[in-house]
């Protein structure tokens, strides 16, 4: 059989066994929002903690950030770790999310602000602030698994074709019972990532000659790769936070990783979440780093960095039937994580735009099934997103690169996150405008690829997202009622809890 | 007293502080794996030692 049809027959038994967990977590479905998008608040501490991992790992670590320490070294570490780092904000915004959430209800991130704020304007700006910028993360995903697939057949299969697939199977996941197919099937795939990755890169490193002679080899044939800002001058101070500081509140901004913050049964399953996802990220953030160091080793020269775990992969001493596990595990991992976002679109569509603009008495059910039918309107966006980036190359149009950027835009919500939790003062009009300074700001600096004094778009859209909120919200009248009562009763659920 | 809560917030921009100061101004220029790949490994694992030890007092 050729490279293309092994990878079609492995593609396929991935596939069957996905339908098969999604279709077997439909029987447990009720009916509503929260039951669709939330799984009615009742997932348990084990799945929480996987399917947090499998949404936010994804084509992006194995592939985008294997490329980019390929291209940067051990600047690409420090990226990647000190976003895991900034799960510190969890331990103080985790348990806020929960308990308002259970409280009043809220499906979306942006559900809490509209009313914390009590102004739909703030809701449906954060919405669209997420629907503008969560499709070139989406796509990043895409155009992981097309590269992914295309490598490992060896151009066998069109990068467009696995694109295709991906979509197609984000749509069909999504559907099929929600959060609990999302999160039923994440699970399973973070277990076989982890345990793909893990068993590659023990075949990798021998074929190296074991770990120690890989270090050995690596310090005497790429010691500039190991330093700061590396030989090429790559990891400056200013593209080191370009890319870290979106990264950093990452658990706030991207609302597909924050709405699980509403989804754990109890505080024990809430505690397991954040520690398995602590877990799980040390590891495979180590995993995919030394991918991408080996791969500089094994395979040197590559022209698009995206290429070296593919072309790891396809390399002779990699077993087939591994490789092809590692392909599975990885595009599970994509599909996980745009499955995920294509849900939370929906909700956040649904929820922030169609019943908080256009039609605010509308029914539950009409609401359920607004947000079901935006779901392949979405996918279709960031698949054509992904096809028109496959055919540019350059540091700009990798993985990594592209999927902070897209951060860059999410990060001008934080803010107004920030003040709904610790500032009485914070106002609907700062919230908004905040964000859309932020926002257009970010988004002209990425058109036109200027970096003022060398600081990148995130940078500068956030300094000025933070001085709008607090200048305008001094200047207007915060919903103080609300925002006693609201803090009040957080204030109360936390000091009993031992919360900081 | 100054609360705990602002112990944590203190201690989490004393851990960003740290995390860019140590590789760009000490020990970056370092051609080893006991350089700036080791700092980000301890780095990850104080953090997350820290993290551990604020959430395991949860209570319901």
């Amino acid at each position: 059989m050729s490279g293309a049809g092994w990878a079609w027959l492995a593609v396929g038994l991935y596939v069957v066994l996905g339908f098969a967990i999604a279709l077997a977590a439909r029987r447990h479905v009720g009916v509503g929002m929260s039951e669709f998008f939330l799984a009615d608040r009742r997932v348990g501490g084990f799945i929480s903690a996987l399917t947090y991992s499998a949404t936010t790992y994804s084509a992006f670590m194995l592939v985008g950030l294997a490329g980019l320490s390929y291209t940067g070294g051990v600047g690409a570490l420090g990226f990647e770790l000190t976003y895991l780092g900034g799960l510190f904000l969890a331990v103080f915004f985790l348990p806020r999310f929960w308990y308002a959430g259970r409280r009043y209800g809220y499906i979306t991130p942006m559900d809490l602000l509209t009313d914390r704020y009590q102004s739909r304007a703030v809701g449906a700006v954060a919405a669209v602030l997420s629907l503008v910028f969560l499709v070139p993360y989406a796509a990043a995903q895409l155009l992981g698994i097309g590269l992914l697939l295309n490598g490992l057949s060896q151009g066998g299969i069109p990068v467009l074709a696995g694109i295709l697939v991906a979509t197609l199977l984000a749509i069909a996941w999504s559907r099929i019972a929600g959060l609990r197919s999302v999160a039923w099937t994440d699970a399973f795939q973070a277990l076989i990532m982890m345990l793909s990755a893990s068993v590659l890169l023990v075949v990798i490193m021998a074929e190296l000659g074991g770990f120690s002679a890989f270090l050995a080899r690596f310090e005497t044939e790429q010691a500039g790769l190991l330093t700061i800002p590396s030989g090429s001058g790559m990891w400056s101070i200013h593209m080191f936070l370009g890319l870290t500081l979106p990264w950093f509140f990452f658990c706030l901004s991207n609302p597909q990783v924050s709405q699980r913050f509403f989804i754990p049964k109890s505080v024990k399953a809430m505690k397991q979440m954040l520690g398995g996802f602590l877990v799980f990220g040390f590891i495979y953030t180590l995993i995919a780093v030394l991918w991408g160091l080996g791969a500089r080793l094994l395979v040197p020269g590559l022209s698009n960095a995206d290429m070296a775990t593919p072309s790891l992969l396809a390399m002779p001493f990699i077993p087939k039937t591994l490789a092809l596990l590692a392909m599975v595990g990885i595009m599970a991992a994509a599909v996980s994580t745009i499955d995920s976002i294509l849900l939370t679109l929906s909700s956040v569509w649904a929820r922030d735009i169609y019943r908080g603009v256009f039609k605010r008495g509308a029914s539950e059910e009409r609401e359920l099934r607004m947000g079901q039918w935006v779901i392949p309107v979405m996918a279709v966006v960031a698949l054509v997103f992904a096809w028109q980036v496959s055919s540019k190359s350059g540091i700009d149009f990798m993985i990594a690169p592209l999927s902070s950027a897209a951060s860059a835009g999410l990060l001008m919500v934080v803010p107004s996150i920030f003040g709904a939790f610790y500032w009485r003062r914070a106002t609907a009009a700062g919230a908004v405008s905040s964000i859309v300074s932020g926002a257009v700001l970010v988004l002209v600096l990425q058109v036109t690829g200027a970096k003022p004094l060398g600081w990148w778009p995130g940078v500068w859209g956030f300094v000025l997202c933070i001085v709008v909120f607090v200048v305008v919200s001094l200047a207007t009248r915060a919903p103080v009622d609300k925002a006693d009562e609201f803090l009040r009763y957080l204030k109360e659920k936390l000091s009993s809890g031992r919360f900081v | 007293m100054v609360s705990k809560s602002r112990i944590a917030w203190a201690w989490l921009a004393l851990l960003v502080v740290v995390d860019l100061a140590l590789p760009w101004g000490v020990i970056g220029t370092s051609p080893r794996f006991s350089g700036p790949f080791l700092f980000w490994v301890v780095w990850t694992l104080v953090a997350i030692a820290s993290m551990f030890v604020l959430f395991l007092r949860w209570r319901e």
